[in-house]
């Protein structure tokens, strides 16, 4: 419950907040917002496992933004979009994270049923 | 008890986390959308300063073309008057002629009018009122015109008869120059008689001053004014024979 109001206040201060990322810059942003996501979809399916630890989530989120940005960087360096590697894998894994999930909150609910 | 505290720290971590992840995909839509429309604005920008450009050089070479016809048109007078084919008092006509339409530059005893905007234009609280506008300009020529000026000038654009005063922004065109303020207007004539024709009570002067305008009149015993440097293509009116004149006075084509 209190996650997802701490979500919605930081949405509504990233509105308020008088300050913008200038042009170059956003890409490295969406890569990091990319893996973060995929950091929080990951964490949501292993506390359906009941294996979820704080310490994993919270290096893995930032650990995977600052890989994913960093990779992107290098890539600009290097003069090829390293950043569709990250892309690639942090959208699938998403995918994957989001079909696991479904499959137990549906299976969940027609346990429930069953047993009524 | 461990277990619940530690849960507590895991909501906080969780609640934290996701403040930063939402601010961070608020802020990169943010700035996606600022820095697009950005971008449109700096193209239409270029676009702009491009076109500008163009028709620049193509005014250049215009008026470079409009210098060498002048000169071919001095040469060939020149040539003229040396050989003598030309009567004096048909040159005395076409003096008389030039002088009239302002294709020569003119010197004699006259006036210089400086028109600035007021100086607290900035502080005004309507700058509109307190700024110099093509009808000021206009009544001080008409005034200068009323008074027996003989030739006009405004910034060194030489008033001719389709000379148009007109106020673009902040600017005037005059004979599709871009003046802006101090305006010197210079007029030859009696230069008593002109100055007099500016002061006069309820004249010019006393009309602008009130919303603060600079004017400054200054007398010469000599003044110069520049020859009209645009084109006159007369491309609608012709000259109408003598008898013709007669036959249409009541009316225009039958």
């Amino acid at each position: 419950m209190f996650p997802i109001i701490g979500l919605i206040i930081g949405i509504i201060v990233g509105f308020i907040v008088n300050f913008h990322v200038p042009p170059a810059y956003t890409v490295y942003l969406a890569m990091a917002i990319l893996a973060a996501l995929d950091t929080v979809f990951g964490a949501f399916l292993a506390s359906l496992n009941n294996n979820f630890k704080l310490s994993i989530f919270v290096t893995g989120f930032f650990g995977n933004a600052i890989i994913a940005v960093a990779l992107t960087y290098i890539g600009n360096l290097l003069g090829m979009d390293f950043s569709l590697a990250a892309i690639v894998v942090f959208g699938t894994r998403l995918f994957n994270n989001f079909a696991t999930i479904r499959r137990i909150l549906i299976n969940k609910r027609i346990q429930k049923n069953e047993n009524i | 008890m461990e277990k619940i505290n530690n849960n507590i720290g895991k909501q906080i971590a969780l609640t934290l986390i996701c403040m930063l992840l939402g601010f961070a995909i608020a802020l990169q839509l943010r700035s996606v959308r600022i820095n697009k429309s950005m971008a449109t604005d700096n193209l239409r920008a270029q676009e702009l300063q491009t076109q500008l450009n163009d028709e620049r050089e193509k005014n250049e070479s215009l008026m470079a073309d409009l210098e060498d016809a002048k000169n071919q048109l001095a040469e060939l007078r020149k040539n003229y008057e040396n050989s003598g084919a030309i009567s004096s008092i048909v040159n005395e006509q076409l003096i008389n002629a030039e002088k009239l339409a302002g294709l020569t530059a003119l010197t004699g005893p006259g006036v210089t009018v400086t028109l600035a905007d007021s100086k607290n234009a900035a502080a005004a609280t309507s700058p509109e009122n307190v700024i110099i506008h093509d009808s000021d300009i206009r009544t001080v020529i008409n005034e200068l015109l009323a008074s027996g000026a003989e030739a006009v000038s405004i910034n060194d654009e030489r008033i001719v008869s389709i000379s148009a005063i007109r106020c673009v922004g902040p600017t005037v065109i005059i004979n599709n120059t871009r003046l802006s303020s101090p305006f010197i207007i210079t007029a030859i004539g009696d230069a008593k008689t002109l100055e007099a024709g500016l002061i006069v009570k309820g004249g010019v002067v006393d009309a602008l001053t009130p919303w603060g305008i600079d004017i400054d009149i200054a007398t010469f015993e000599k003044v110069n004014i520049p020859a009209y440097t645009g084109v006159s293509n007369f491309k609608y009116a012709e000259i109408v024979e003598t008898d013709k004149t007669n036959a249409n006075k009541n009316g225009g084509e039958n």
